[in-house]
């Protein structure tokens, strides 16, 4: 037992006199760990959330609109195998008459709200027998202090309807609360009433679930055959439904690349130095082998070296990841997204696989490490190892360039060249946080840029005056509105089924020498070609749609398909779909082409005004002011990113550290001797600071190219189906990553090479050890 | 006054409530141009003694001063232009720097010196002007020795502080070294001060101080030391 005790003491005096080198390990395991921590409890957190609420709460599997939700629609989409239930419901934006420009979306149950199940916060639920009451959304209700008893009109066709508040909820299917890009209960919220109380509103959707085990997709076939005129929305493609899921799917694919790299990161320093730490103990490891020690007590005692530190690290981190951030990120979550609670899912079983892991890693290289020395015989061990040979390098041999470099300069190249290990890691190390701080930074530009890319490049106007039903010919518009260009497009949302499968999505009808929406890669303008369909890029990719192949098109109200061929694919980086010209659109003889918007290039004040006068004009955007709110959309998106920089410095910080200390450990008897010969503390600092700085140049280098790929790459993870996130970091930037690269680099090693002062010329040079 | 003066210096280490006191209440001086050899068993002090003297330790009390400059009163700058100038070291283990040739270890020293002699000069009186190009770990432990030897020369330092410059090495390698190191005693007119437990070196000193228990027990002058050739290892 006395021999045992005395090795651990051993042990601790060991971590003790290398604690910054155990800190920077225990650091970095955290550090690899916290990440995937942090990001895969959000993900469960967001996840599990949404799963339960929209269990609980019944949400609707498909939104069937059609023009009329009779009961024989009703009853052909009951009979549909695998459907377990559907409702009628009346659903529409009306105008409050809090103010003119407050809407709110007013759906009207025909009985029982047994779907889409709203959750109370106050008061209490409908009955189905409520003429007057209806139910409120929370956000907006605190937004205009509508408590339980209040009162809240809608205007339909001229006609006021008024309600009194009976309970106060939140809604599976209002996860997101918006008319336009981003929430506002300022503007915008919902209603739930009663069909029979407002029985001016037309019933017209019907919301659909289905049995656990039913085929979504065959299901949504059915009801498109047995309803051609009417338009099926799933879960993929219901606006607030879908973007939640995105969120979380955001969370979920984060999870993989960034965690994974800054982890891959963490082990291979953590492994280097580990492995480092116990090769310079060789002839301690021999002297205990001499004084009689078992393999097995020799070797489980520099197991201690790697189990400790990565135990005590990999737990930290995923404490910290999973109880911290998650609840950060959440808070980010909710300022766009209305969650109904938050669940708190356990650390995950991956989670802690990652810890497994670290200490697998950790073990697994001390035991190679150890077993490559222990190979060695006993009285091997205790001699030093051999110096490693100074040895000509390649360089030296091209003799003009070699002579020509100073003194000092050709000991910093021999130095590096002597040591490739160490210098090759420092490279990894600093490449690497380069490359994550360029993609944390570049992250954020892309979305920057592909939100203003959007607004102002590929909607190539200043004005969009949405219509109503009521419009009138486009050419009249077009000659009466006084602007620089204006000109009217068509749109709709349509059912599209392709080889690959089907989805809902916008069709967009423009007019034939249109200039306003440019569709080309790079956001440059391509005219739509006649006679066929283009179709966005990201929808070709997911439902495998190729030049020359034949799509069908469900228009809503129509129980003709139309059939198409794709003749051009054309980029929209933020909503996919299908484009036609209007000659293309009016050959197809089925509706006239009547504009659903109005778009307009430099409209003069006049025109403005004439615009907002106008009845059928139900709205008027600007894509300037649309920037900020696509930009609020993407908040969570933003959050994260921030957190990914946080993480990204704090690695690079953490191996900048550790990799100068490794190197200041292991040649502390080379500077002593310096300090001997009579060399200044700062001549010495200086020689480690050059050769510091050669070695972060290249890596910092190094890393722009990763760097940038990886913005594209994560940006493509993140993005949602109806998306295309190109990663494009600005110069700016780049510039910025690779100069705080740098400045941490070098500041750590001015921090490192004070520790010079403090190196004792006697004891260091005392012994060879 | 001698060239080096050593009065009354201590040097205690102190560690946790036991006091050890390395060199105690030490007093000797040393003529310049010397060979002076410092005798005594392990533990005696003889190192500490010429760590105070290289300037590479600091004393816990007393005086010593080299040329008429104190050192001991010397801040840490200065200390390090004190061993810029005007000592040259040799270890028992050399201390080379592993990727440096011979020859550019010994022009590290230059770099530092301002009268500095020429390295291939120096590298020839050293005998290995044949080895400039090797690095360390290609040269035997007599070679290693000399080039250090010769990186200590190079700086033309006053004093010349050997630790044990023999104590890794065979005798017959031994004695060449001794033997470089007294003509560079007689050609260079350096002082210089071995550290040695070997009593057989003693008899090549013009002075030989006895250290015994962090004190000194004798100084001994020697008129006519003994010629390399003539000792018995």
């Amino acid at each position: 037992m006395v021999r045992k005790n005395t090795l651990r003491k051993k042990l601790y005096r060991d971590m003790s006199r290398a604690a910054m080198q155990f800190l920077s390990i225990i650091a970095l395991c955290a550090l690899g760990t916290f990440a995937f921590s942090a990001l895969d409890g959000t993900a469960r957190m967001t996840r599990t959330t949404l799963n339960t609420y929209y269990e609980e709460n019944n949400l609707a599997d498909f939104w069937v609109t059609l023009p009329a939700a009779d009961r024989k629609s009703l009853t052909k989409i009951a009979s549909i195998p695998g459907v377990r239930q559907v409702r009628a419901r009346a659903s529409m934006d009306l105008e409050t008459t809090l103010d003119s420009d407050i809407n709110v979306a007013v759906t009207a149950y025909d009985g029982e709200m047994d779907i889409n199940i709203p959750l109370l916060r106050e008061g209490e639920l409908l009955d189905p027998s409520d003429m007057r009451g209806c139910l409120v959304e929370e956000r907006f209700a605190t937004a205009h202090n509508l408590d339980i008893g209040g009162r809240i009109s809608v205007k339909l066709s001229g006609q006021e309807y008024s309600f009194v508040v009976r309970g106060i909820v939140v809604s599976p299917e209002y996860i997101v609360v918006s008319d336009g890009i981003s929430a506002d209960p300022e503007k915008y919220g919902y209603l739930l009433i009663n069909a029979r109380a407002m029985p001016m509103l037309p019933l017209t959707q019907i919301v659909v679930t289905c049995e656990a085990d039913a085929d979504a997709d065959a299901v949504q076939s059915a009801i498109q055959a047995a309803l051609p005129e009417a338009l099926v929305v799933d879960r993929g493609s219901h606006m607030s439904t879908a973007r939640a899921n995105n969120d979380a799917q955001m969370f979920e694919s984060m999870t993989f690349i960034f965690p994974i790299l800054a982890y891959a990161v963490a082990a291979l320093i953590v492994m280097t130095t580990l492995s480092r730490m116990i090769d310079n103990q060789r002839m301690q490891m021999g002297t205990l082998k001499a004084l009689g020690f078992s393999t097995r007590q020799i070797r489980g005692h520099y197991l201690s070296y790697a189990i400790v530190p990565s135990l005590a690290g990999g737990v930290l981190g995923t404490l910290i990841g999973h109880y911290t951030l998650p609840y950060l990120l959440w808070d980010a979550l909710i300022g766009q997204n209305e969650m109904p609670y938050r669940l708190e899912p356990a650390i995950s079983l991956p989670a802690w696989c990652m810890v497994a892991l670290t200490v697998f890693m950790s073990v697994a290289i001390c035991l190679y490490t150890y077993h490559s020395a222990a190979k060695e015989t006993t009285a091997a061990l205790l001699r030093p190892k051999p110096p490693k040979d100074g040895k000509r390098i390649l360089f030296e041999r091209i003799t003009p360039l070699w002579s020509r470099l100073g003194f000092n300069a050709k000991m910093i190249v021999r130095n590096l060249m002597r040591n490739k290990l160490r210098t090759f890691m420092s490279l990894i190390g600093l490449l690497c946080c380069n490359m994550l701080i360029i993609m944390s930074l570049g992250l954020q530009d892309s979305v920057t840029s592909m939100s203003e890319n959007y607004y102002t490049k590929t909607l190539n106007y200043d004005v969009r005056a949405n219509l109503d039903g009521s419009a009138g010919e486009a050419e009249s518009y077009e000659r009466r509105l006084e602007a620089d260009a204006v000109e009217c497009i068509m749109e709709s949302s349509v059912s599209l089924r392709a080889a690959g499968g089907s989805r809902t999505v916008m069709l967009t009808v423009l007019g034939d020498e249109q200039t306003m929406q440019h569709l080309g890669e790079n956001e440059t303008l391509v005219p739509i070609e006649s006679g066929t369909a283009a179709v966005t890029y990201k929808l070709t990719r997911t439902l495998d749609i190729h030049i020359g192949d034949a799509i069908r098109l469900y228009l809503p109200g129509d129980d003709e398909p139309v059939d198409i061929i794709v003749g051009q694919i054309v980029h929209n980086n933020i909503s996919q779909g299908v484009y036609l010209d209007r000659s293309t659109w009016e050959s197809l003889r089925k509706s006239p082409f009547t504009p659903t918007a109005i778009q307009l290039r430099a409209p003069t004040q006049a025109c403005l005004d004439q615009l907002s006068d106008m009845d059928e004009v139900d709205s008027i955007d600007y894509p300037a002011e649309q920037i900020g709110d696509m930009l609020r959309m993407l908040d969570t998106l933003s959050s994260v990113f921030a957190m990914l920089t946080g993480i990204a410095l704090a690695l690079a910080f953490v191996i900048c550290y550790n990799m100068g200390l490794m190197n200041f450990v292991e040649r502390t008897r080379e500077y002593a001797t310096l300090k001997v010969l009579g060399y200044h503390q700062k001549e010495i600092r200086k020689l480690i600071l050059h050769e510091n700085t050669i070695i972060t140049l290249f890596g910092v280098l190094a890393g722009i190219y990763p760097g940038i790929l990886l913005t594209n790459i994560t940006m493509h993870t993140c993005e949602p189906e109806t998306g295309f996130y190109p990663g494009a970091p600005t110069l700016q930037s780049i510039i910025i990553a690779c100069v705080v690269t740098y400045c941490f680099s070098c500041l750590l090693q001015r921090m490192l090479t004070r520790k010079v002062r403090g190196i004792d010329m006697v004891e260091a040079l005392k012994s060879v050890e | 006054m001698g060239y080096i003066t050593f009065e009354n210096v201590c040097k205690y280490y102190q560690t946790g409530d036991t006091v050890v006191k390395a060199v105690d209440n030490v007093s000797f001086s040393i003529e310049k141009g010397e060979f002076c050899v410092v005798l005594g068993p392990s533990g005696a002090g003889k190192t500490t003694v010429l760590n105070l003297l290289g300037g590479m330790d600091k004393a816990t009390s007393g005086k010593i001063t080299v040329g008429g400059k104190e050192i001991t009163g010397l801040r840490s700058p200065q200390l390090t232009e004190y061993r810029r100038h005007d000592v040259g070291f040799v270890f028992q283990f050399y201390n080379l720097m592993p990727n440096l040739t011979a020859l550019e270890n010994v022009e590290l020293a230059r770099q530092v010196c301002k009268d500095a002699l020429d390295p291939r000069v120096v590298m020839e009186q050293v005998g290995l002007s044949e080895r400039l190009q090797n690095f360390p770990a290609q040269l035997s432990g007599g070679e290693q020795q000399r080039v250090s030897i010769a990186r200590a020369l190079c700086k033309n330092p006053a004093l010349l502080l050997c630790d044990e410059p023999t104590g890794a090495l065979d005798s017959k390698t031994g004695v060449q070294v001794l033997g470089l190191l007294t003509d560079v005693c007689r050609t260079h007119d350096a002082t210089v001060v071995i550290i040695t437990h070997n009593a057989m070196i003693a008899p090549l000193g013009n002075r030989v101080i006895h250290v015994k228990n962090g004190g000194i027990e004798s100084i001994e002058m020697n008129e006519h030391p003994a010629r390399v050739e003539d000792i018995a290892w």
